[in-house]
């Protein structure tokens, strides 16, 4: 039991014992931390918001009003076959009258005057995709067969749009794997600093006779603690702060056709990753450092 | 318990600092090294203490060849001997009770034992009013004396001395040679200690080795202090 207690009693002394240095390594790794979480907040969301719009993506094919029933069927059939289309639902001219009725809301009612023979509507096919980089050649394909009027999907606004939400995502990974390495340099240098200014302590332990494990060990529980106490101060800033910016913006980012990640449980996973986070950084950080000093004293 | 066979340390950069040392101290003897600065005193001490290995010979401590010992091996072998340095090496953030128990827990002693070990160590150099002080509380002589308290809790074959009165007046020095005579006589501890201080060698007296540039230059049996000659430098 005493093996177990002891590297911990004394991590505890060590923390308190050199306050400045503990203060100055929780800080270290509180602020990279706060970064990692604000970058994963920012990435998951990008991430939420690119996939929403990539799964509206749609093409809107109108059909040319001389084809009949047996020619609708056919060219469903062959849409279904493009590589990458999804699904194709059949929207009659009826339905498409009323569906651009309801997009108008109260003043659609005007437009009630075309039901019956007077609709101008051509019965249309919605195709859904299964990865938005086809949707412009899928597109122009479906465009080109014979008996289609229309194949409309937006156009290169829509193109552009989820480019440049995937750029923006990507980059949000590689800023948090960046940050991720800087902490982890940030810890090891603190922690190395700190391994220092008691080197002077740890020579004397092994000229007593203590072993390398027995001096790592004290030093390892504290990097455990750093780490721990540290990712503490990110979790309730992120806990609070996402909370806050949720509610402020009312669940979506500017429209809800960009909505944010529910708070719950997300923050709790996010607070599960920084704790984690936090401490394989604490141990690793301070293993390498008193590792390599230790190497260098016989 | 300490014999020296042939023993030649040449450094890195070219110092010779001893030169085919024979030498052969045996148990509970009281021995003291002297010899100017750069006679080879310090390098006698590392070589004793595992923290340097000779460049030539054997060098045998209670029968264990220090030269080959392992990075891994030497804490533990460190444990049966004890070292008291002229600069005290007391770990500062520890109080005279946790600096000497520090010595005792490294070796996982059950911690009543220990405790009770450690006041024992504290009785004998009397300084048990003082255990919860911290090394900055304390005079040279009673942070001294601490050191030896530390150095002789795991009841060690041997206690390696360097300098212990270097930095304490007259008074303090003789109160430290009378402790760590009642240690060699009492617990039976082989000691060896480097000195500069002729006051101590010449009213103490005991077996004198005395060093020159990295040769035995002289051997006392009976103690004193002696003008030795110089061995010119073997390069």
């Amino acid at each position: 039991m005493n093996y177990i207690l002891q590297p911990i009693r004394e991590a505890f002394k060590g923390l308190f014992r050199h306050f400045s240095m503990t203060f100055s390594s929780l800080m270290a790794v509180s602020v990279t931390l706060a970064l990692v979480s604000l970058f994963l907040m920012l990435t998951v969301n990008l991430q939420d918001i690119t996939r929403t719009v990539e799964s509206k993506v749609q093409i809107h094919v109108q059909i040319e009003p001389e084809v009949d029933e047996a020619g609708i069927q056919a060219l469903q059939t062959r849409i279904e076959a493009i590589n990458g289309v999804q699904e194709v639902t059949f929207s009659s001219k009826e339905e498409e009258l009323e569906a651009f009725i309801e997009s108008y809301g109260k003043e659609g009612e005007i437009f009630e005057m075309y039901r019956g023979e007077q609709n101008p509507m051509r019965n249309a096919f919605i195709v859904e995709l299964g990865d938005s980089v086809l949707l412009e050649s899928i597109g122009n394909q479906i465009k080109n067969m014979e008996g289609i009027e229309k194949a409309a999907y937006g156009g290169t606004n829509t193109l552009q749009l989820i480019k440049m939400l995937q750029r923006i995502r990507d980059g949000g990974l590689m800023l948090v794997s960046i940050l991720g390495v800087l902490a982890l340099f940030l810890i090891i240098n603190t922690i190395k600093i700190t391994i220092q200014s008691r080197s002077h302590e740890i020579s004397i332990m092994r000229t007593i006779g203590a072993t390398n494990n027995f001096i790592r060990a004290p030093f390892v529980i504290e990097g455990f603690f750093i780490g721990l106490f540290g990712s503490l101060i990110p979790i309730g800033v992120s806990i609070l702060g996402y909370r806050y910016v949720y509610n402020a913006l009312g669940g979506v980012l500017f429209t809800p056709i960009f909505p944010l990640r529910e708070v719950y449980p997300f923050v709790w996973f996010l607070s599960y990753l920084l704790a984690m986070l936090g401490i394989v950084l604490g141990l690793v950080g301070s293993f390498i450092s008193v590792t390599r000093y230790l190497r260098g004293v016989r | 318990m300490i014999k020296l066979t042939d023993v030649s340390k040449t450094y890195k950069n070219g110092v010779n600092a001893l030169y085919n040392i024979n030498l052969f101290i045996d148990q509970s003897e009281f021995v003291y090294i002297i010899g100017p600065t750069g006679s080879g005193k310090s390098t006698l001490i590392r070589l004793l203490d595992a923290e340097e290995k000779p460049t030539k010979g054997k060098v045998e401590v209670a029968g264990i060849d220090v030269g080959a010992l392992r990075h891994g091996k030497v804490p533990y072998y460190r444990r049966h001997i004890g070292v008291v340095f002229q600069d005290f090496k007391l770990l500062e953030r520890k109080t005279v009770f946790e600096n000497v128990m520090y010595a005792l827990e490294i070796t996982h002693m059950k911690p009543e034992l220990a405790r009770q070990r450690v006041r024992e160590v504290l009785k004998l150099v009397d300084l048990s009013e003082k255990a919860s002080h911290y090394p900055d509380q304390l005079s040279g002589g009673q942070q001294q004396r601490t050191v030896i308290a530390r150095a002789i809790a795991n009841k060690p074959k041997i206690l390696i001395c360097d300098e212990p009165t270097g930095n304490l007046d007259p008074r303090k020095s003789g109160e430290i040679i009378e402790l760590l005579e009642r240690i060699n006589k009492e617990e039976k501890t082989t000691i060896l200690m480097v000195t500069h201080d002729s006051g101590v060698v010449n009213t103490y007296k005991k077996r004198t080795i005395a060093l020159d540039s990295g040769h035995i230059a002289t051997d006392m049996q009976g103690g004193g202090y002696i003008q030795h000659e110089l061995h010119p430098a073997a390069d």
